[in-house]
């Protein structure tokens, strides 16, 4: 996997090149927008990992500009994690966002992710059906059913739920899940996203469903 | 409005009363002077007639004073040096040759003194001013006359002159009511401008500004100083909440980056069960580090946006949040017990509601690692509509319970919480126009309360 990081921050730079590094993946840094865009249309990359608070120029502006010619995946890092920031990053042409703080599992699953997706080609329409082994979920229609059987839910139970079967076996964290299904205001306790977690474990009759990820979050996989 | 006419009518009453009095005694004195002088004109006619006490030279005086009393004057009575009436003005003269000696006006005047006064006639039935003057030959008292006048005949001159004045005090007053009205118009309304921004600025907005163009002088200088200080305040407002998110967004930087080298390390090093531990340790502290930040970044977003109230189905929302617990709450070892009322309504900032009770019911699940009873209640109490989570815990002390609410508070128990729940709650509330407590529960135990405006 060939990375190409744009970072201009040293000290997070390097825990991210060293992270990557340790599963011997190739990372190329560079601090600048303008060095980023002239690495960009000159290599052959997997992966871009960008930073929204380049000295030269704003993140935003790079991505939207390597999109022009491009069509690597790019993932946007960055320390403001409201919904108009991340809607503004995947609309100018982010494929994801990642708000800080991050672990390593969690980066090294978002960079999977993107490749996978890129690679498996992006004209196919976008599921509404999603299926995790005996689970299928259908999100049009806002029904759950497992083995067959249908699952009663309640709305954030649902969409919990869909949350991480769009990504099967990764490691979704708490933060980003709070506020991806919850309002971004919502400050009630993260207590509240366990509660549901409990509460779809018990649905799911077999607590294996979704994993708690140390430090993380939870992952959702067929049990074993 | 009202007040103000009222004030200036009490300025008129005050002004205008003691004028009238003083114009009554002037008209009194200017009315005795004129008798005075007009007695003293008769007396030097009547001087030669007294003197011969010829009955022709009395025709003339007669005459005179005939004219004297159509022409408007007083009732005149002219007596000779032994008091007896010589001439009167009467239309009857049937009071001729009677003596008026005895009566003290004509005593005095007799005696050389020149007597005025009052006194009540019981002939005519009225009050008369008279003026009775001696007729001197050289140092002789040849007679007196008297001139008599009715006494209303002043207080109809005075009520004359009074309805002038009070003509021209109500004009004044009228005048005085109009440039009252429209002065007050422009002062109430710079005030009225000002009342408003005042209040936008107390509910959050200090954006608002008052108008600088309304109203007196006096009024557009408050005005502007008024901007000027919602403006300064406003600034420090927003330049201390930039700070804030600014540091909040800064501290997840260096998160990522203890994050990242700690995973690195973990997996790069062969751990023990105990070292393990120790990093687990760690990364649990980065979690809460973490989530502080997000904390205290809502609590930022909390106080300072103005967001409008929504009708909420309470008894669904609680009903909802109790079965998501449910699990989560056995797991823990808790059964979690619930009595909601139905179809109750409240007014409530969106999701405030559901934040409340999660924090109650994550609070109610860390007071013992033992498990046991917590209780939600929803109830209508009066137009308010009451939310409780009870535990069995430890409870709170009355101190402990004083401060629960401050932020980054976390008691005793030693719950590993970042002390911003209940301060969110807090502020949820107080956008809500809901309010929370915290009471001791019996035996054991805390209730945790909140009690929201009914929609009913």
């Amino acid at each position: 996997m060939k990375v190409l990081l744009i970072e201009d921050d040293a000290a997070i730079a390097g825990a991210i090149v060293d992270s990557l590094e340790a599963v011997s993946w190739d990372v190329v840094r560079e601090e600048t927008g303008q060095a980023g865009l002239a690495r960009i249309s000159a290599g052959d990359w997997d992966v871009i990992l960008l930073d929204l608070g380049l000295p030269d120029m704003d993140g935003i502006e790079v991505a939207r500009r390597a999109r022009e010619t491009q069509t690597i995946p790019i993932i946007v890092i960055s320390a403001r994690g409201e919904e108009s920031d991340r809607v503004l990053a995947l609309e100018l042409g982010a494929d994801d966002y990642l708000v800080k703080p991050f672990g390593m599992r969690e980066l090294l699953a978002r960079i999977r992710a993107v490749h996978r997706r890129s690679h498996q080609g992006s004209d196919i329409p976008e599921q509404t059906v999603v299926t995790v082994g005996d689970l299928r979920i259908d999100a049009r229609e806002r029904r759950a059913s497992l083995g067959g059987g249908e699952l009663i839910l309640t709305p954030k139970e649902f969409d919990v739920l869909h949350y991480l079967a769009s990504e099967p076996e990764a490691a979704h964290r708490r933060e980003t899940i709070l506020a991806d299904v919850w309002d971004m205001n919502w400050y009630g306790s993260t207590k509240t996203l366990d509660a549901h977690v409990a509460a779809l474990r018990k649905k799911l009759g077999n607590p294996a469903w979704i994993e708690s990820v140390r430090g993380v979050g939870f992952r959702l996989h067929q049990p074993q | 409005m009202a007040s103000f006419l009222g004030i200036v009518l009490i300025a008129l009453g005050v002004s205008t009363v003691p004028f009238a009095l003083f114009l009554q005694s002037v008209e009194r004195d200017r009315l005795q002077t004129s008798l005075e002088r007009d007695a003293f004109v008769l007396a030097g006619r009547a001087e030669e007639a007294l003197e011969s006490l010829d009955a022709d030279e009395l025709v003339p005086v007669r005459d005179l004073a005939s004219t004297y009393r159509d022409a408007g004057g007083a009732r005149v009575v002219i007596v000779d040096t032994s008091g007896v009436v010589v001439v009167t003005n009467d239309t009857e003269e049937d009071r001729v040759g009677i003596s008026y000696a005895s009566r003290p006006e004509f005593e005095a005047a007799l005696s050389g003194v020149i007597s005025t006064g009052e006194r009540y006639s019981e002939t005519l039935s009225m009050t008369l001013v008279y003026v009775a003057v001696p007729v001197f030959s050289g140092p002789n008292v040849l007679g007196a006359v008297r001139l008599t006048f009715d006494k209303t005949v002043i207080d109809v001159e005075v009520n004359r002159q009074l309805v002038g004045i009070g003509l021209v005090a109500l004009i004044t007053l009228a005048l005085g009511a109009l440039v009252a009205i429209i002065l007050s118009g422009t002062l109430v309304r710079g005030i009225r401008e000002l009342d408003t921004a005042a209040q936008a600025v107390a509910r959050g907005d200090f954006s608002s500004r008052a108008k600088e163009d309304v109203g007196p002088p006096e009024i557009r200088a408050l005005s502007r100083a008024f901007n000027q200080m919602s403006g300064r305040v406003g600034s420090l407002v927003d330049e201390q909440k930039r700070f804030a998110s600014d540091a909040s967004h800064q501290l997840r930087t260096p998160i990522t980056v203890l994050m990242l080298r700690l995973e690195g390390l973990r997996d790069s090093l062969k751990l023990t069960e105990k070292s393990a531990e120790r990093f687990d340790a760690i990364e649990h502290e980065l979690a809460r580090l973490t989530r502080l930040i997000d904390g205290l970044l809502a609590l930022g977003r909390a106080g300072a946006e103005a967001v409008s109230l929504e009708t909420i189905d309470a008894s669904a929302v609680s009903k909802e949040r109790v079965e998501s617990w449910c699990s989560l709450a056995e797991e823990a070892g808790f059964t979690l017990q619930s009595y909601i009322e139905d179809d109750l309504v409240v007014r409530a900032v969106p999701t405030a509601l559901e934040q409340i009770l999660d924090v109650y019911l994550d609070n109610a699940l860390n007071v013992s690692s033992l498990g046991g009873e917590i209780e939600v209640r929803l109830g209508r109490v009066g137009d308010r509509v009451e939310l409780s989570v009870s535990d069995e815990g430890p409870g709170m002390s009355d101190a402990e319970r004083g401060r629960a609410f401050d932020r980054f508070w976390r008691g005793s128990s030693g719950y590993e919480g970042t002390g911003l729940g209940l301060a969110v709650v807090l502020h949820l509330a107080e956008a809500s126009g809901a309010s929370v407590s915290l009471h001791r529960r019996e035996p054991e135990g805390l209730t945790a309360q909140a009690s929201f405006v009914s929609a009913d």
